[in-house]
Protein backbone atom coordinates (compact mmCIF):
# COMPACT_ATOMS: atom_id res chain seq x y z
CA UNK A 1 0.00 0.00 0.00
CA UNK A 2 1.58 3.42 -0.77
CA UNK A 3 2.15 5.99 1.64
CA UNK A 4 0.45 9.94 1.36
CA UNK A 5 3.87 10.79 -0.34
CA UNK A 6 3.78 8.12 -3.07
CA UNK A 7 0.27 8.81 -3.29
CA UNK A 8 0.52 12.58 -4.19
CA UNK A 9 3.72 11.84 -6.28
CA UNK A 10 2.07 9.03 -8.42
CA UNK A 11 -1.04 11.07 -8.46
CA UNK A 12 1.46 14.45 -10.65
CA UNK A 13 2.85 11.38 -12.29
CA UNK A 14 0.19 9.79 -14.10
CA UNK A 15 -1.70 13.51 -14.74
CA UNK A 16 1.55 14.86 -16.03
CA UNK A 17 1.38 11.65 -18.33
CA UNK A 18 -2.23 12.49 -19.34
CA UNK A 19 -3.26 9.45 -18.11
CA UNK A 20 -6.61 10.40 -16.39
CA UNK A 21 -8.03 6.78 -16.50
CA UNK A 22 -5.23 5.72 -13.71
CA UNK A 23 -5.58 8.98 -11.87
CA UNK A 24 -9.12 8.01 -11.06
CA UNK A 25 -7.72 4.75 -9.25
CA UNK A 26 -6.15 6.94 -7.31
CA UNK A 27 -9.21 7.88 -5.02
CA UNK A 28 -11.29 5.77 -2.63
CA UNK A 29 -14.85 4.75 -3.79
CA UNK A 30 -16.21 7.46 -1.76
CA UNK A 31 -14.37 10.24 -2.68
CA UNK A 32 -15.42 13.68 -1.58
CA UNK A 33 -13.73 16.49 -4.09
CA UNK A 34 -14.34 20.36 -3.44
CA UNK A 35 -12.80 21.11 -7.09
CA UNK A 36 -12.30 24.88 -7.55
CA UNK A 37 -13.89 24.82 -10.89
CA UNK A 38 -16.20 21.99 -11.15
CA UNK A 39 -17.42 22.33 -7.59
CA UNK A 40 -18.65 19.92 -4.84
CA UNK A 41 -17.96 16.49 -6.05
CA UNK A 42 -18.78 13.19 -4.30
CA UNK A 43 -18.14 9.31 -5.17
CA UNK A 44 -15.99 7.62 -7.89
CA UNK A 45 -18.57 7.67 -10.81
CA UNK A 46 -19.26 11.09 -10.75
CA UNK A 47 -15.31 11.46 -10.62
CA UNK A 48 -15.08 9.05 -13.18
CA UNK A 49 -17.63 11.19 -15.53
CA UNK A 50 -15.68 14.12 -15.08
CA UNK A 51 -12.62 12.72 -16.91
CA UNK A 52 -14.50 12.79 -20.32
CA UNK A 53 -14.53 16.55 -20.11
CA UNK A 54 -10.72 16.85 -18.77
CA UNK A 55 -9.74 14.94 -21.49
CA UNK A 56 -11.22 16.84 -24.38
CA UNK A 57 -11.30 20.25 -22.67
CA UNK A 58 -7.13 20.17 -22.43
CA UNK A 59 -5.00 19.59 -25.50
CA UNK A 60 -2.13 20.20 -23.36
CA UNK A 61 -2.39 19.85 -19.55
CA UNK A 62 1.35 19.84 -17.20
CA UNK A 63 0.83 20.81 -13.53
CA UNK A 64 4.46 20.60 -11.66
CA UNK A 65 4.55 20.10 -8.35
CA UNK A 66 6.37 23.01 -6.71
CA UNK A 67 6.59 22.01 -3.09
CA UNK A 68 5.06 18.83 -1.53
CA UNK A 69 4.25 19.26 2.37
CA UNK A 70 3.20 16.00 4.00
CA UNK A 71 1.90 15.43 7.69
CA UNK A 72 0.17 11.99 8.48
CA UNK A 73 -2.89 11.58 5.86
CA UNK A 74 -2.44 14.99 5.08
CA UNK A 75 -0.75 16.46 2.14
CA UNK A 76 -0.46 19.72 0.21
CA UNK A 77 1.07 20.61 -3.06
CA UNK A 78 1.79 24.07 -4.17
CA UNK A 79 1.49 24.00 -8.35
CA UNK A 80 2.01 25.18 -11.50
CA UNK A 81 -0.70 24.39 -14.19
CA UNK A 82 0.94 25.26 -17.80
CA UNK A 83 -1.89 24.00 -20.08
CA UNK A 84 -3.95 24.77 -23.00
CA UNK A 85 -7.31 24.36 -24.05
CA UNK A 86 -8.73 22.20 -26.67
CA UNK A 87 -7.89 24.66 -29.30
CA UNK A 88 -4.59 25.74 -28.09
CA UNK A 89 -5.33 28.72 -25.83
CA UNK A 90 -2.67 28.49 -22.92
CA UNK A 91 -3.38 28.60 -19.40
CA UNK A 92 -0.90 29.46 -16.76
CA UNK A 93 -1.74 29.59 -13.27
CA UNK A 94 -0.24 28.66 -9.47
CA UNK A 95 -2.58 27.19 -6.99
CA UNK A 96 -2.67 24.40 -4.34
CA UNK A 97 -4.03 21.28 -3.88
CA UNK A 98 -5.11 19.69 -0.51
CA UNK A 99 -5.32 15.95 0.43
CA UNK A 100 -6.20 13.49 2.56
CA UNK A 101 -4.97 9.77 1.82
CA UNK A 102 -6.60 7.24 4.10
CA UNK A 103 -6.00 3.45 3.65
CA UNK A 104 -3.66 4.11 0.44
CA UNK A 105 -5.85 6.28 -1.78
CA UNK A 106 -7.33 9.76 -1.77
CA UNK A 107 -10.84 10.26 0.39
CA UNK A 108 -10.53 14.26 0.00
CA UNK A 109 -9.20 16.39 -2.18
CA UNK A 110 -9.93 20.40 -2.80
CA UNK A 111 -7.89 22.99 -4.35
CA UNK A 112 -7.20 26.70 -4.63
CA UNK A 113 -6.62 29.17 -7.67
CA UNK A 114 -7.72 32.12 -9.04
CA UNK A 115 -10.20 30.94 -11.84
CA UNK A 116 -9.31 33.82 -14.50
CA UNK A 117 -6.52 32.17 -16.01
CA UNK A 118 -9.02 29.04 -16.44
CA UNK A 119 -11.38 31.02 -18.36
CA UNK A 120 -10.07 29.13 -21.95
CA UNK A 121 -10.93 26.09 -20.36
CA UNK A 122 -14.22 26.82 -18.76
CA UNK A 123 -15.61 29.49 -21.39
CA UNK A 124 -15.12 27.19 -24.18
CA UNK A 125 -18.06 25.01 -26.25
CA UNK A 126 -16.96 21.76 -26.63
CA UNK A 127 -20.56 20.33 -28.36
CA UNK B 1 7.82 29.03 18.42
CA UNK B 2 8.23 26.33 16.03
CA UNK B 3 6.56 26.32 12.57
CA UNK B 4 3.00 25.35 13.42
CA UNK B 5 2.89 27.83 17.08
CA UNK B 6 4.16 30.86 14.05
CA UNK B 7 1.07 29.72 11.90
CA UNK B 8 -1.53 29.54 14.53
CA UNK B 9 0.10 32.91 15.87
CA UNK B 10 -0.66 34.51 12.58
CA UNK B 11 -4.26 33.58 12.53
CA UNK B 12 -4.79 34.16 16.00
CA UNK B 13 -2.93 37.51 16.00
CA UNK B 14 -4.63 38.51 12.03
CA UNK B 15 -7.73 37.54 13.43
CA UNK B 16 -7.61 39.77 16.80
CA UNK B 17 -6.13 43.29 14.87
CA UNK B 18 -3.13 42.57 17.31
CA UNK B 19 -1.42 43.82 13.98
CA UNK B 20 2.35 44.92 15.11
CA UNK B 21 2.46 41.44 17.00
CA UNK B 22 0.94 39.97 13.50
CA UNK B 23 3.92 42.09 11.66
CA UNK B 24 6.48 40.74 13.80
CA UNK B 25 6.03 37.41 13.00
CA UNK B 26 7.67 38.12 9.70
CA UNK B 27 11.54 38.12 9.01
CA UNK B 28 12.62 42.10 7.75
CA UNK B 29 13.22 41.01 4.09
CA UNK B 30 9.72 38.79 4.05
CA UNK B 31 8.53 38.27 1.06
CA UNK B 32 4.79 38.01 0.67
CA UNK B 33 2.81 37.44 -2.58
CA UNK B 34 -0.85 38.33 -1.74
CA UNK B 35 -2.76 36.82 -4.81
CA UNK B 36 0.19 38.38 -7.16
CA UNK B 37 0.18 41.72 -5.01
CA UNK B 38 3.90 41.67 -4.19
CA UNK B 39 5.13 43.31 -0.51
CA UNK B 40 8.91 42.92 -0.01
CA UNK B 41 9.98 43.32 3.73
CA UNK B 42 8.78 44.19 6.82
CA UNK B 43 7.55 47.44 7.14
CA UNK B 44 5.81 47.27 3.46
CA UNK B 45 4.12 44.13 4.87
CA UNK B 46 2.58 45.55 7.76
CA UNK B 47 1.06 48.67 5.47
CA UNK B 48 -0.55 46.21 3.75
CA UNK B 49 -2.58 45.45 6.31
CA UNK B 50 -3.92 49.72 6.17
CA UNK B 51 -4.93 48.37 2.44
CA UNK B 52 -7.10 45.32 3.53
CA UNK B 53 -9.03 47.25 6.49
CA UNK B 54 -10.01 50.33 4.20
CA UNK B 55 -10.99 47.86 1.77
CA UNK B 56 -13.02 45.09 4.20
CA UNK B 57 -13.34 46.73 7.15
CA UNK B 58 -14.98 43.66 8.64
CA UNK B 59 -12.10 40.72 8.45
CA UNK B 60 -11.51 37.41 9.65
CA UNK B 61 -9.21 34.55 8.28
CA UNK B 62 -9.96 31.41 9.87
CA UNK B 63 -7.25 28.50 9.84
CA UNK B 64 -9.48 25.46 8.66
CA UNK B 65 -6.42 23.13 8.10
CA UNK B 66 -3.01 23.02 8.28
CA UNK B 67 0.27 20.91 7.13
CA UNK B 68 3.81 21.35 8.66
CA UNK B 69 6.99 19.92 6.76
CA UNK B 70 10.17 20.76 7.95
CA UNK B 71 10.57 24.57 7.99
CA UNK B 72 7.88 24.84 5.68
CA UNK B 73 3.81 24.77 6.09
CA UNK B 74 0.65 25.25 4.15
CA UNK B 75 -2.77 25.92 5.18
CA UNK B 76 -6.52 25.74 4.29
CA UNK B 77 -8.03 29.28 5.31
CA UNK B 78 -11.55 30.78 5.04
CA UNK B 79 -11.82 34.56 5.18
CA UNK B 80 -14.73 35.91 6.06
CA UNK B 81 -15.27 39.74 5.72
CA UNK B 82 -16.99 42.70 4.69
CA UNK B 83 -17.00 45.49 2.40
CA UNK B 84 -16.86 49.52 2.99
CA UNK B 85 -20.92 48.70 1.57
CA UNK B 86 -21.95 45.90 3.35
CA UNK B 87 -21.29 43.32 0.98
CA UNK B 88 -20.30 39.76 2.37
CA UNK B 89 -17.33 37.81 1.03
CA UNK B 90 -16.40 34.55 1.87
CA UNK B 91 -13.33 32.80 0.21
CA UNK B 92 -11.95 29.78 0.86
CA UNK B 93 -7.96 29.51 -0.12
CA UNK B 94 -4.70 28.01 0.63
CA UNK B 95 -1.13 30.17 2.41
CA UNK B 96 2.41 28.35 2.05
CA UNK B 97 4.55 29.58 4.24
CA UNK B 98 8.55 29.31 4.70
CA UNK B 99 9.90 29.78 8.29
CA UNK B 100 13.70 30.48 9.17
CA UNK B 101 14.73 31.67 12.00
CA UNK B 102 11.83 31.68 13.51
CA UNK B 103 10.46 34.21 11.27
CA UNK B 104 8.28 34.03 8.35
CA UNK B 105 10.77 34.78 5.29
CA UNK B 106 8.16 34.14 2.42
CA UNK B 107 4.79 33.66 2.26
CA UNK B 108 1.90 33.32 -1.02
CA UNK B 109 -1.70 33.29 -0.67
CA UNK B 110 -4.01 32.07 -3.64
CA UNK B 111 -7.63 32.32 -3.24
CA UNK B 112 -10.50 32.65 -6.49
CA UNK B 113 -9.88 36.42 -7.86
CA UNK B 114 -13.60 36.13 -8.68
CA UNK B 115 -14.92 36.09 -4.85
CA UNK B 116 -13.25 39.50 -4.62
CA UNK B 117 -14.24 40.69 -7.78
CA UNK B 118 -17.67 40.03 -6.94
CA UNK B 119 -18.03 40.95 -3.41
CA UNK B 120 -16.49 44.90 -4.92
CA UNK B 121 -19.18 45.46 -8.17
Amino acid sequence: MMNTREVIETYFYVVNMGNWDKWVTLFDDDIVMDEQLAGHLEGIETLRGAVDGLKKGYSKFINRPLEVLVEGEKAMVLWHIDAANAKGVPIDAKGVNFFIVRNGKISYMANFHDSVPFKPFTDQNLS
Amino acid sequence: MNVREIIEAYFTFLNSGEWDKWADLFDNNAIVDDMSNISKGKEAIRKSVDTIQQALPKFKNHLREIVVDGNKAMVVCEIEATTRKGTSLISKGANYYEIKGGKITYMASFHDSAHFTKAFQ
